[in-house]
């Protein structure tokens, strides 16, 4: 069983790494969230009862646990409405330029709208959104327009 | 930057690719950055306490206090040790409902109950210390500094346990409020 979950996560590791710079401002605590989301993966494995995609079930997994665990504190933020192009002062220097960009924007949103777009950005369907998020159909279509709405407007 | 690229940065954004040697790592309680020092944490505070309870009768004259103490001790460290227990296994089982809703709102109520035993236990359990080591007993200056230092200190460790679930509870309504405006 651990073999076979091992490959899984393998696999479809790039889901939780998404999550985690979502979720998460700094590289210590995006680990800490790594960690934390492939020891729940494995206590829930056994569970997994193939009724849903992996990928489903992993993201269900991954956001519940990075919104429902713990984090220290974190210093104020200040808001600002555009993103100054060459300011992205929690990323890294490793990282795309574009990429810390959208992760910044994207940890602009409430914790309810990150789960919602990043499961748009997924393909997923509407009705795949709402079983996971325990919305409805309806509001997930609404909550995407806005959240696209308030996006264009961070990042122009 | 428009929603075309950021979907295609999404699509492209990825980082250091791990291990399978480093995700089975991940995979064992011990090396989880806080349920494993969580863990060594209440065993030890469950072993000293049960260690106290098994030779308190002997050592603290409990044959010369009223049954009724006895009973109040016994019953408040019993409480106090379940409600630490239940703390760490809702730290291990953050993950609470089959969707993220539903999750939050368990995990909250769960918290709330938490919050309200822990300071409960604390607080009955440190008096029936207290009054068990007190009563009977020729109170002298010295006794008296010792008992208000007891006190003291119940107070300190009643008001950090509570603030500590409070802070908790408090991320998580939070976020449970956005996601209950966002499912309404």
């Amino acid at each position: 069983m651990e073999k076979a979950f091992l490959k899984m996560v393998d696999e479809h590791q790039r889901i939780i790494y998404q999550v985690c710079r979502m979720y998460r401002d700094t590289r210590e605590d995006q680990e800490d969230l790594f960690q934390e989301i492939v020891f729940q993966l494995w206590k829930s494995f056994p569970s997994f009862r193939n009724e849903s995609k992996i990928s489903t079930w992993m993201y269900r997994i991954a956001l519940s646990t990075s919104i429902a665990t713990f984090r220290k504190k974190s210093l104020p933020l200040d808001f600002h409405e555009n993103i100054p192009e060459a300011f992205h002062p929690r990323e890294v220097e490793d990282i795309p330029e574009n990429e810390a960009r959208m992760y910044e924007a994207l940890r602009s949103l409430d914790t309810a709208e990150r789960a919602i777009i990043s499961l748009y950005l997924e393909d997923y369907s509407y009705r795949e959104i709402a079983e996971i998020t325990g919305f409805s159909e309806n509001n997930v279509g609404v909550k995407i327009n806005r959240i696209k709405t308030k996006l264009k407007s961070i990042l122009n | 930057m428009d929603l075309n690229e950021l979907k295609s940065t999404w699509d492209q954004s990825g980082g250091r690719k791990k291990s399978q040697s480093e995700l089975q790592w991940m995979t064992r309680i011990k090396n989880h950055p806080k349920l494993g020092r969580a863990k060594v944490k209440l065993i030890i505070e469950t072993i000293l306490l049960v260690a106290f309870l098994s030779v308190y009768y002997d050592i603290l004259d409990g044959g010369n206090k009223p049954l009724w103490l006895n009973y109040t001790l016994i019953i408040s460290m019993l409480l106090f040790i379940g409600n630490n227990i239940s703390g760490y296994l809702t730290l291990l089982n953050p993950v609470q409902g089959d969707n993220i809703t539903t999750s939050l709102k368990n995990l909250k109520l769960k918290l709330r109950r938490l919050l309200i035993l822990s300071v409960v236990s604390s607080f009955v359990f440190g008096v029936a210390l207290l009054l068990f080591l007190s009563l009977n007993v020729h109170l002298t200056p010295k006794k008296y500094a010792l008992l208000a230092g007891m006190i003291l200190t119940l107070g300190i460790m009643t008001y950090l346990s509570y603030k500590t679930w409070l802070s908790r509870m408090n991320q998580i309504h939070q976020s449970a409020m956005e996601f209950s405006e966002a499912a309404a």
